[in-house]
């Protein structure tokens, strides 16, 4: 047994174990032999409690922390590496339950159960924060009065092969999912809006990995795995098992998402960034 | 993936794709359909998976290597792994999933040792270890019992104690308390000498270790470890709502519900604060404060130790911590502690 609590952990790329506990206030701790060792962090309030941790594409380890010294919704995000810690930005936003993701061009985004996504470039503290159109999950055939999904449920990201980002919804209601869909939305910088939708059935999406270098896959509960070429939003029928018409947890490892850098958004294009619009049509 | 499910056999399939076409790896992977999302990791050595019950499974990158539970259920360390993070090339870091525990594990997984090499010893409490490595345990037959390296050796009872305890617990001068489910009888062993000294009262135990005071430790519920203030002062919660205080004139003794209120809740351990006073945490940042003839006083701005120990009144009595402990004594024999009633070495 490793001698601490701890909540979450995550390796840099120097191979220092990080992790954070509820426990812990508003330090970061390194596994040091069987113990849990507590750093402060320069820069954060005392009241500063860590939220969530990953190791960013670039070997970094970053942690979201809420600020609870600001009046209101303050949020921290901090870098480490080789037992070093820094400030990365602060910020305040409305954010339920945030997710960090890192990104291969070094940005990262937190994404919450609700319409608010902040954008977190490597060079600027303050992150660009947008909170997206009511419907921006739903398709253009939801009843009139359908509950908008996204401002209840998680939203869930991945970065595909080129750096693009997909957003999903993982809103699940037995009773009506199929009224309240959850939809695909791809940010891209510079790109025009696109629209597509999935069609009469709208199902929901369990799942999405970057499959390949040019394809996502996506896992629907009753339609089973499915790849979606990252320049078009048509998908592509794979042959499935049987079992896969009713997944549950799934577990994804081992597809080859290549490393391709793209720069990082810069302020010009952020809005852009943010309007891009994808979802997809079954065949 | 999950096929049907009728709760008759485990569930959960684990399926690979190479060259284009699927495989089934595994069948049965959960008990029931999993709904949390599933942890995992993919190392040189294998693959890591976790399961809604028991230890995770681990799938070796040999094929001619049968996938296995990474320990029989009784011996692994975690309830449920939430987490797996790869340390270096030779360990594996696993997150309990709820407890906030973690273990290193070694990255090439290897084979679970026999269930007949274990012993396992129903305890009272936790079983403690001395300064000199032996382990100490009230066993479930009303014995006392201490292990030397080899072999067990009876250990004396507590003279009188005439009441069950609600645990054992270790403190910082090499002894063992039982501690009281109230307020009542308290027995401190020394390890050193093995002898027990019995006290009518937890308070008398805790006043007897004035001037100087203890530091004593109880891992699952840290809010009952009292506070010594250093000048001649005691503060304990004990039981489910009372808060005792010694001060130069006796004992004063409080309901949690005269001072916070009927929904308050404890939110960490009793103190003593920088300025001397006597403090209740109810809050991250806020206490209610003892001032003598001036009573209670809520302070905002000051924190206590053990923050999260958070409990509400009707939730201290729930057993949630499976494992307190674990590891390799001196002699070379593990041990593990599991839902603080079994202890289990091996053979």
């Amino acid at each position: 047994m490793v001698e601490g609590k701890c909540n979450a952990a995550a390796r840099d790329r120097d191979a220092t174990v990080w992790s954070i506990s509820s426990e812990q206030g508003n330090t970061i701790a390194t596994l040091e032999g069987l113990r849990w060792v507590s750093h402060a962090v320069p820069g954060l309030s005392e009241r500063c409690r860590p939220v969530s941790l990953v190791t960013l594409p670039g070997g970094d380890v970053a942690c979201l922390w809420e600020d609870r010294s600001e009046a209101e919704d303050g949020w921290v995000v901090t870098r480490h590496r080789a037992k070093q810690s820094r400030v990365w930005a602060k910020f305040h936003a409305q954010l339920k339950e945030p997710t960090l993701l890192g990104l291969k061009n070094g940005s990262a985004v937190i994404t919450e159960s609700g319409r608010t996504l902040a954008l977190l470039t490597p060079d600027e503290e303050a992150p660009f924060i947008v909170k997206l159109a009511e419907g921006s999950f739903l398709t253009p055939k939801r009843p009139q009065d359908a509950t908008p999904a996204s401002d209840y449920s998680p939203i869930r990201a991945v970065e595909d092969a080129t750096g693009d980002i997909w957003l999903w919804s993982q809103e699940w209601q037995p009773e009506s999912w199929r009224r309240h869909f959850d939809g695909i939305v791809r940010w891209r910088t510079g790109q025009a809006d696109e629209l597509f939708h999935f069609g009469k059935e709208e199902p929901i999406v369990t799942q999405i990995v970057s499959w390949d270098e040019h394809r996502l896959g996506i896992l629907f509960p009753g339609r089973g795995l499915w790849l979606l070429p990252t320049d078009s939003a048509k998908l592509e029928a794979m042959e499935n098992p049987e079992a896969f018409h009713i997944p549950s947890n799934s577990f994804m490892t081992g597809l080859r998402g290549s490393l391709s850098p793209r720069r990082s958004p810069q302020a010009t294009d952020r809005a852009a960034f943010f309007r891009s619009k994808v979802m997809c049509t079954f065949p | 993936m999950t096929r049907h499910y009728d709760g008759s056999k485990p569930v959960c399939v684990l399926w690979k794709r190479a060259d284009g076409s699927w495989s089934k790896i595994h069948d049965g992977l959960d008990k029931d359909p999993a709904l949390p999302p599933r942890p995992g990791l993919r190392t040189t050595t294998g693959l890591f998976l976790g399961s809604d019950q028991g230890p995770p499974w681990f799938f070796p990158a040999a094929p001619e290597d049968k996938p296995r539970r990474l320990a029989l259920p009784r011996v692994f360390p975690l309830q449920s792994v939430g987490q797996m993070t790869e340390v270096d090339g030779d360990r594996m870091l696993l997150l309990g999933r709820y407890e906030g525990s973690s273990c290193l594990w070694p990255a090439e997984a290897p084979a679970v040792p026999e269930l007949d090499r274990w012993e396992t010893i129903a305890t009272l409490g936790q079983a403690l270890q001395d300064a000199r490595g032996r382990i100490w345990c009230n066993r479930l037959d009303g014995t006392f019992g201490r292990w030397e390296g080899a072999k067990w050796i009876d250990s004396p009872t507590p003279p009188g104690l005439e009441m069950g305890h609600a645990g054992f617990s270790a403190d910082d001068r090499d002894r063992g308390w039982l501690l009281p489910v109230e307020e009542g009888q308290t027995a401190i062993c020394d390890f050193a000498t093995g002898d027990w000294r019995v006290f009518p009262s937890f308070q008398e135990a805790l006043h007897s270790q004035l001037p100087r005071g203890v530091k004593l430790t109880v891992p699952q519920y840290p809010f009952y470890e009292p506070a010594f203030s250093g000048d001649g002062r005691i503060g304990a919660f004990v039981g489910t709502d009372t808060l005792l205080l010694y001060e130069a004139d006796g004992w004063r003794k409080w309901q949690l519900t005269e001072i916070v209120g009927a929904d308050g809740r404890l939110a960490g351990t009793p103190f003593f604060a920088p300025d001397g006073c006597f403090s209740l945490p109810i809050g991250e940042t806020t206490a209610w404060q003892w001032h003598g003839i001036a009573g209670w006083k809520r302070l905002d701005g000051i924190s206590a130790p053990h923050l999260g120990t958070l409990r509400r009144r009707e939730e201290m009595d729930a057993g949630d911590v499976r494992i307190a402990s674990g590891g390799t004594d001196r002699f070379g024999v593990i041990w593990w502690l599991r839902d603080r009633v079994e202890l289990c070495k091996t053979a």
